[in-house]
């Protein structure tokens, strides 16, 4: 009954969650890929599960919404529903219709870092679904026509992410004055009056400097290994032509925030306020030591859970809220985000609330976390890796989104037993770098008007 | 393009080889409980499903909604551990322990790893045997479903779908939600009532599937659920009995872009036409990118970015059902597409070709759905509370390819008239009036 997304994770809110996949008490590392690279400099991971006889087939892109020219953005989004469009060989729809016809489904997904691309096919399809990847790497062709319906298609997916939900809106607005000057601040489907002015020729200026077997990494999982897909990535990625001087992803900085930020928005569809803030935090992309793993266990015990400090001090025993938690994006390659959020009781203000939130946060930087809460965080941080293990889907997007997000196979190995090592002093550590006022957004969403 | 298209072709042939048989066994506990099992040691894990029948749809008028309330409540504190405790130990056993409701049942999930199976079950047990139903966490619900209640006032998902079951089914249970005095009347002792009343041992449906054998899984299952009565769930509910469509139901709520939801009388999945429908309703608009409504209202004309269909079958009701949204300045293109649509499919049904994509694809693709144990236990438990035989999996492909363009077509007549359809809108559509209120 849902509508089928072009892709299901436009924003990668879904970064921490998807590395925050590990072991328990005794940790455990995740399974070693085999990768190796082509000679044109396509990278490429195999995940071996021989459980069914099916594949997931991945190509991710080194380009995201990060990368798009000022004025031009949803460019990357855009671009990444043209690429169902048509090649010589493929004609405009086509694409997903093959694969549909053989068995298996199809999709995409833009984050600011990368573009990512997939199938999921009986493993006797394989061949046929790298052919079609491999043709509309560099062989795309847009027509003018393919252009306008699907521009349509992409306002109207805007509206139905963004423009109707009031939490939707909020949260792009907090985010543009989080990185004031970064492009991690655009939202990646793009701001409207830009969406509506993008054309052909920009999308193909955006597709000749990127998408490029030099700029991409391939992962395969499930009933396949390394000796077998060798010679089929060879023989059909492996004669595609790399782009020579691929552009060095250079991103601006911030300027340094001068204070806390704050912005309410109210609209006619709230029934119910809520508040919540947003953190610059570092990334396993940036992080020096396990200054990212040390944020994850952070905040697994301040908002992970419903055993967590926020949920227990809010909801349960002071009953000021009706939800609350918080949670870590440590993802991006250019630095993550940490947020907390709660939605008050009744007879309970805003102002209040953000107090509570603000004493509990408080508390956690002056004792730091108990013994109990420590284990308890990255264990269930951990245990999630052996339960990934259950999906080669799953497996094969952590490593793909780790690997394009700057992470080596070792890091996401070795991303249970790290997590296992991570100490108090290192959790107090990086809680107090993060939970610094002066560089948050906090936002507060409201009715139109106040209700008495 | 024809080498192409020669390679495509080339791959057809195979495809049948894809779908692996899953080797599902119906045991027996030592104390005599059925369950159905697939034994899987690849990953170190467990899954368990149970269900019980009687949902929120045999609800007294008087405590509706109170068989969800008891549900959440579950995990709630349970033996000798409050909320708070109750929920540690599930942490520090790295297990997840649920419990639903549904309209016409309860179920609970239970997934661990190996290393912590027994304790996990016993977590399961304590959960299901001594639920304590304190008044701090009973009061923090009911704080929550208050807000829930406000919220939903603005959600057009919820509007819709009340809409839709007020005008189609008004009279039904179904058609019923939770208010403020049925929150109000949520007490402990209702609480206890009402789970005495559901979990019951006859009735029960068991499904385990991973790292365990025969033997294992019977003393679990003997020592988590062999407590529990022997009685029948009591009450059920009547069929809903359906009225006629209402072409056009609009609500109005302030956002840039409508929802419009559709809804038809279906049929239930013992019909004989259940596995035509099943292909039909991919051509329509069940079929992701390659389905009719999408290339006609997405592809072709932009309007929404996601339309589709799907059959919805509760024990007391079946529909087909879609969804679309849509800018509100394009709601009244979008429907005359879609009723169009829904016309030439009625009139005309499909052509060979698109039965064929069909089938090759639905058989094809089920493989992707038993790739790991959370989802083959998913598939297996939906086919065993479904009422279906053991290894209905199994032949589940058999059935797809022997549908034929006629079964198509005779599904496309008796079940996709667009005068059946009743159109919900909910939003600020330009330029559409509703038919008058019945």
């Amino acid at each position: 009954m849902n509508p089928s997304p072009r892709f299901a994770t436009l924003v990668s809110a879904a970064c921490a969650a998807v590395l925050a996949f590990a072991t328990p008490s005794v940790a455990q590392d995740m399974p070693r890929p085999e990768t190796f690279t082509l000679r044109n400099g396509m990278q490429v991971v195999v995940v071996t599960d021989r459980r069914a006889p099916v594949v997931t087939h991945q190509v991710w892109y080194r380009v995201g919404a990060a990368d798009e020219p000022r004025g031009v953005s949803g460019i990357a989004h855009f671009f990444e529903h043209l690429m169902f469009k048509g090649t010589r060989q493929i004609a405009p729809g086509e694409f997903s219709r093959t694969i549909a016809r053989n068995g298996g489904d199809d999709n995409a997904s833009t984050s600011w870092d990368y573009t990512v691309y997939y199938e999921r096919i009986s493993r006797d399809r394989l061949e046929l679904v790298m052919r079609m990847e491999a043709d509309r790497m560099r062989n795309l062709r847009l027509l003018e026509e393919d252009i306008a319906s699907e521009r349509d298609v992409i306002v109207e997916e805007r509206r139905s992410r963004i423009d109707n939900s009031p939490g939707g809106v909020l949260s792009e607005r907090m985010r543009a004055m989080l990185y004031p000057h970064h492009p991690y601040g655009t939202p990646v489907i793009g701001w409207l009056h830009e969406i509506q002015a993008l054309d052909r020729a920009e999308a193909l200026d955006f597709y000749r400097v990127w998408y490029a077997p030099n700029n991409a990494i391939l992962v395969v999982a499930g009933d396949i290994d390394a000796a077998e897909l060798r010679p089929l990535a060879e023989r059909i990625y492996g004669r595609l032509r790399p782009t020579r001087g691929l552009p060095a992803r250079t991103w601006v900085a911030d300027p340094p925030s001068i204070g806390p930020m704050r912005v309410t928005h109210r609209d006619e569809k709230v029934r119910q306020p809520s508040m919540s803030r947003f953190y610059r935090a570092v990334s396993y992309g940036t992080d020096e030591g396990r200054q990212a793993h040390a944020l994850d266990v952070a905040m697994e015990i301040l908002g992970g859970s419903e055993t967590s400090r926020l949920y227990r001090a809010l909801v349960e025993d002071r009953q000021i809220a009706v939800s609350a938690g918080a949670g870590a994006n440590t993802g991006g390659l250019g630095g993550g985000q940490a947020s907390v959020f709660a939605s008050p009781a009744d007879g309970v203000s805003l102002e209040a609330l953000e107090a509570g939130i603000d004493d509990v946060i408080a508390t956690f930087l002056r004792d730091g976390p108990t013994d109990a809460e420590l284990n308890r965080a990255k264990s269930s941080l951990s245990a999630a890796a052996i339960y990934s293990r259950d999906s080669q889907e799953a497996l094969a997007n952590v490593y793909g989104q780790s690997l394009v997000q700057g992470e080596s196979i070792d890091d996401i190995v070795s991303w249970p037993t790290q997590i296992e090592a991570v100490t108090r002093e290192e959790v107090m550590a990086i809680a107090r770098e993060t939970f610094d006022i002066n560089k948050s957004v906090t936002g507060l969403l409201l009715p139109a008007e106040d209700r008495p | 393009m024809k080498a192409a298209l020669i390679a495509i072709a080339a791959f057809f042939a195979l495809i049948t080889q894809a779908f692996a048989q899953v080797p599902v066994q119906a045991i027996r506990s030592p104390g005599g409980i059925d369950a159905w099992l697939v034994s899987d040691s690849t990953v170190p894990m467990i899954v368990l499903h149970a269900y019980w029948q009687g949902g929120s749809a045999t609800e007294p008028s008087s405590n509706v909604g109170i068989t969800g309330v008891m549900t959440d409540m579950l995990t709630e504190g349970a033996g000798d551990l409050d909320a708070n405790a109750f929920k540690e130990r599930l942490q520090d056993l790295n297990m997840s322990l649920g419990f639903s409701s549904g309209w016409d049942g309860v179920g609970m999930s239970l997934v661990t790893l190996t290393e912590n199976r027994d304790a996990a079950f016993e977590m399961a047990r304590v959960a299901l045997m001594q639920p304590r139903f304190d008044a701090a966490p009973l009061e923090r619900i009911k704080r929550q479903i208050t807000i829930g209640l406000r919220t939903r006032e603005s959600n057009a998902g919820y509007i819709a779908n009340l809409a839709l079951d007020q005008a189609l089914i008004p009279d039904h249970p179904y058609a019923r939600r939770i208010n403020a005095e049925n929150v109000a009347a949520l007490t402990r002792p209702a609480l206890l009532a009402r789970r005495a009343a559901l979990f019951t041992r006859s009735g029960l449906m068991l499904t385990i599937v991973g790292d365990i054998d025969a033997e294992t899984a019977g003393r679990l299952i003997d020592s988590t659920f062999g407590s529990l009565p022997l009685t029948r769930p009591a009450s059920e509910p009547p069929l809903a009995e359906i009225r006629p469509a209402t072409p056009l139901i609009v609500r109005a709520l302030p956002q840039p872009q409508s929802l419009v939801l559709f809804a038809a009388p279906g049929i239930q999945d013992e019909d004989p036409d259940w596995t035509a429908l099943v292909v039909a309703n991919y051509i329509i608009g069940g079929g992701g990118f390659s389905s009719r409504l999408m290339d006609q209202v997405r592809e072709q004309r932009g309007l929404v970015y996601g339309i589709s269909t799907g059959p919805s079958v509760r024990d007391y009701s079946a529909f087909i059902r879609g969804s679309a949204q849509t800018e509100n300045g394009d709601v009244r293109q979008a429907i005359e597409v879609i009723r169009a649509e829904l016309a030439r499919f009625h009139a005309e049904g499909a052509t060979q070709a698109e039965v064929d994509d069909a089938i090759t694809y639905l058989t094809g693709s089920f493989a992707l759905d038993l790739d790991s144990n959370s989802k083959i236990a998913g598939v297996v438990h939906g086919y065993h509370t479904g009422g279906r035989d053991i290894d209905y999996i199994n032949g589940r492909n058999d059935r797809i390819r022997a549908v034929t363009r006629d079964d198509v077509n005779r599904v496309a007549r008796r079940l996709f008239d667009p005068n059946a359809f009743t159109f919900v809108v909910v939003g600020q559509p330009e330029g559409l009036e509703p038919a008058a209120a019945r």
